[in-house]
């Protein structure tokens, strides 16, 4: 068997219940050899669960693991080539760093010369080898993580598994480790199956992003794909950057669909080829949508919305200008570039229409 | 008046620590920390009232201890109370070496003995027990209960339950027997309990990563689990020792023929007793605060080595610099 293939990881229409509940739902997923793969969603969603099952800690209800080709059913953690990162680190309080590092050697009863040399060696590479005789309640966050990842490592895994590792640090370190992570794992070369629920982390590490919700897969794709071509509204929604309409054309005229949303407002929208009667979900994305001044009472816009200023957030190189959509029919937010907003800039309350072009109307399947 | 001299000088004594204490920290809160405020600290009527019980309540506590301490110093021809006819070790020898009835010698045996037994019993069992409730099993929660009721029982009753039963199952009690029950069943909710509270601070997921490491579950439990609780275990030991060593009122009725220290004590109070008696009295006290030290140092030395401390220590924000230089200027987070 080529080595080059060790590290995929296949699954299986897996389902897994805890009693009554059904955790995850029938998920079929293959991630690539030497791939970084973020599992997204919220809280409750199964990522954790589905990591859990790859690692070895739950068994699946139904469907199979597949790690490397090798189906891992009834395997211990430690012999499935996989090793996790645990979101608390689970580091051993009573042992040194250099300790908690190879203790996965001791276990297989390395010799402790031998430990010593590859925890300092691997250590190293995490630059953590000056603080190897510490203890973990003299280490901070971050440092701690390394030892984590250190020790995670040193059992020369074909797979990652990493829990939520930088949700319990502050945003500096965040970014770091951030940086860090994707550096290691061109290094390695391994596949790094990382569960998060913060999406600029998700597109920023990973090649594979899978977007779950309630025990599904929405939608898996590159980063690019599932920020810029989402398939259905919860990705929209979730991953941010979009607003999104969901409603029903009322009727079409020139090339013109009056589309009537669930809010209860008219949308005129060109350059889609829908039919009265046709339900239909779209998206404009945020930072293509232009504000500006209205003067009240004017005619309806075409792809576009009127109504008042909500909020207005400076961001530095945007301004995000929350708008409150005529008619009681919800919020919208654009991400208006710094120099454009500054040119006239609106007020709280002040009357704006919003409008994008007829290109930037994506469709939604559902 | 040696005698109400030396009670005397005791309170003075104490009194005396509980004000210099005072003056202290007044001080310190009156000097201040460098370059910071100055904090005024007004003190209300009602912080002396509670410094005063504070300093009656220690009198209260160390006074008896301390009066028999100066009276097992009795001199040969003194009586149990004041006044002091002279100082000596006199009675001291005389608990080595009794010429009148009342030898505290093998009571004393005994009780070492039993508490040590009493303490491994406590220990292992109240090990399993973390274990169990750990795990979760069926009826738990009425064992615990019934553990907790162990506690609040009166400790007499305990004692001639166990008499009667013995007596009906036609066995003879003794301080191995009907003794050693009777201490588990005060050691015991005091050791499960400390064990429970231990083991419910054990993060799941440290056993769950020595899984992951590839430990079986012997393994886990002798690398990880163990080494974990360990200070805890010594807590209960300590707790299982002592309360076994100063056990009264659940050991009167099933000592048997022979009697415990405590018990032995108490009988001799009645009838013959002698200064001798607080010279065991003193010797038991030295005794038992040698063990709880002993006790007490040997978490200390646990603690202080896997801290790290007898390794050389550096400042974590020094180790933090020195990651951050090799990773270069921060990034400023711009999102």
């Amino acid at each position: 068997m080529s080595a080059v293939t060790e590290g995929v990881v296949e699954i299986v229409s897996v389902s897994k219940n805890f009693g009554p509940t059904i955790a995850i739902d029938d998920i079929s997923l293959t991630i690539p050899d030497g791939s970084y793969c973020c599992l997204i969603g919220p809280s409750g969603c199964g990522k954790t669960t589905i990591l859990r099952m790859i690692a070895g800690h739950e068994e699946t209800t139904e469907g199979h693991v597949l790690i490397g080709g090798r189906a891992v059913e009834g395997l211990e953690p430690s012999e499935r080539g996989t090793a996790m990162m645990f979101q608390s680190y689970a580091l051993f309080p009573h042992l040194s760093v250099a300790d908690n590092v190879s203790f996965s050697l001791k276990m297989k009863r390395v010799g402790k010369d031998e430990r010593r040399r590859r925890a300092m060696e691997i250590l190293t590479r995490v630059q953590m080898d000056h603080l190897a005789d510490r203890v973990p309640q003299q280490l901070s966050g971050g440092q701690q993580q390394r030892v984590a990842l250190a020790r995670a490592l040193i059992t020369d895994p074909k797979v990652l598994l990493l829990d939520e590792p930088l949700s319990a640090l502050d945003e500096f370190l965040r970014l770091q480790m951030r940086e860090e992570l994707r550096r290691l794992q061109a290094d390695i070369g391994i596949t790094f199956i990382h569960v998060t629920h913060t999406q600029p982390e998700a597109l920023a590490l990973a090649d594979l992003i899978v977007v779950m919700d309630e025990g599904r897969i929405d939608q898996a794709g590159t980063a690019r794909e599932i920020f810029d071509a989402p398939t259905t509204s919860y990705v929209a929604e979730f991953m941010g950057g979009w607003n999104v309409f969901r409603g029903e054309v009322r009727e079409v005229k020139n090339g013109t669909a009056d589309v009537l949303t669930e809010a209860g407002e008219t949308i005129s929208m060109t350059g889609t080829s829908v039919a009265a009667g046709e339900h239909i979900d779209f998206s404009i994305r945020r930072d293509r949508i232009g504000v500006a001044r209205s003067n009240g009472a004017g005619a309806a816009v075409v792809n576009g919305v009127t109504g008042v200023v909500h909020g207005i957030e400076y961001q530095g190189t945007w301004v995000k200008v929350t708008m409150a959509r005529e008619g009681d029919a919800g919020l919208l937010v654009a991400n208006v570039q710094e120099a454009d907003f500054f040119g006239d800039p609106v007020a709280v309350g002040d009357p704006v229409k919003a409008n994008w072009t007829e290109k930037d109307i994506h469709i939604l399947s559902r | 008046m040696s005698d109400s001299l030396g009670v005397l000088l005791v309170i003075v004594g104490i009194v005396a620590v509980g004000l210099y204490q005072l003056v202290r920290s007044q001080q310190a809160q009156g000097a201040g920390r460098a370059g910071s405020m100055k904090v005024e600290v007004r003190r209300t009527r009602g912080f002396y009232v509670r410094t005063g019980v504070y300093v009656v309540f220690l009198v209260f506590l160390y006074l008896p201890i301390l009066v028999i301490g100066i009276l097992s110093f009795q001199g040969p021809t003194g009586g149990l109370t004041f006044p002091m006819e002279g100082w000596s070790f006199h009675w001291f020898r005389e608990v080595f070496d009794p010429t009148y009835i009342g030898d505290f010698r093998m009571p004393w045996v005994r009780s070492v003995i039993l508490a040590l037994i009493v303490m491994v019993i406590t220990t292992i069992v109240s090990f399993l027990a973390g274990l169990a409730y750990r795990r979760g099993f069926r009826f738990s929660g009425l064992i615990f209960y019934l553990v907790v009721a162990s506690l609040i029982a009166p400790p007499f009753l305990v004692s001639m339950g166990i008499g009667i039963g013995f007596a009906k199952l036609g066995l003879l009690t003794s301080w191995w027997t009907g003794t050693l029950g009777a201490h588990l069943t005060w050691t015991l909710p005091f050791g499960v309990l400390i064990m429970l509270a231990i083991f419910s601070r054990l993060d799941r997921s440290i056993e769950e990563m020595a899984r992951d490491q590839g430990a079986t579950a012997w393994q886990s439990m002798r690398h990880v689990v163990l080494p974990i609780v360990f200070p805890g275990m010594i807590a209960v030991a300590l707790f299982g020792f002592t309360l076994s060593y100063d056990e009264f009122p659940r050991s009167s009725l099933v000592t048997g023929d022979g009697n415990t220290l405590p018990v032995e004590m108490v009988a001799v109070t009645g009838t013959a007793a002698r200064p001798s008696l607080y010279a065991v009295g003193t010797m038991t006290t030295v005794f038992s605060l040698v063990v709880i030290f002993a006790g007490f140092a040997a978490v200390y030395i646990i603690s202080r080595r896997r801290a790290g401390a007898l390794t050389v220590a550096g400042s974590v924000p020094e180790g933090e610099r020195y990651g951050k230089a090799l990773r270069g200027a921060p990034e400023q987070p711009a999102e």
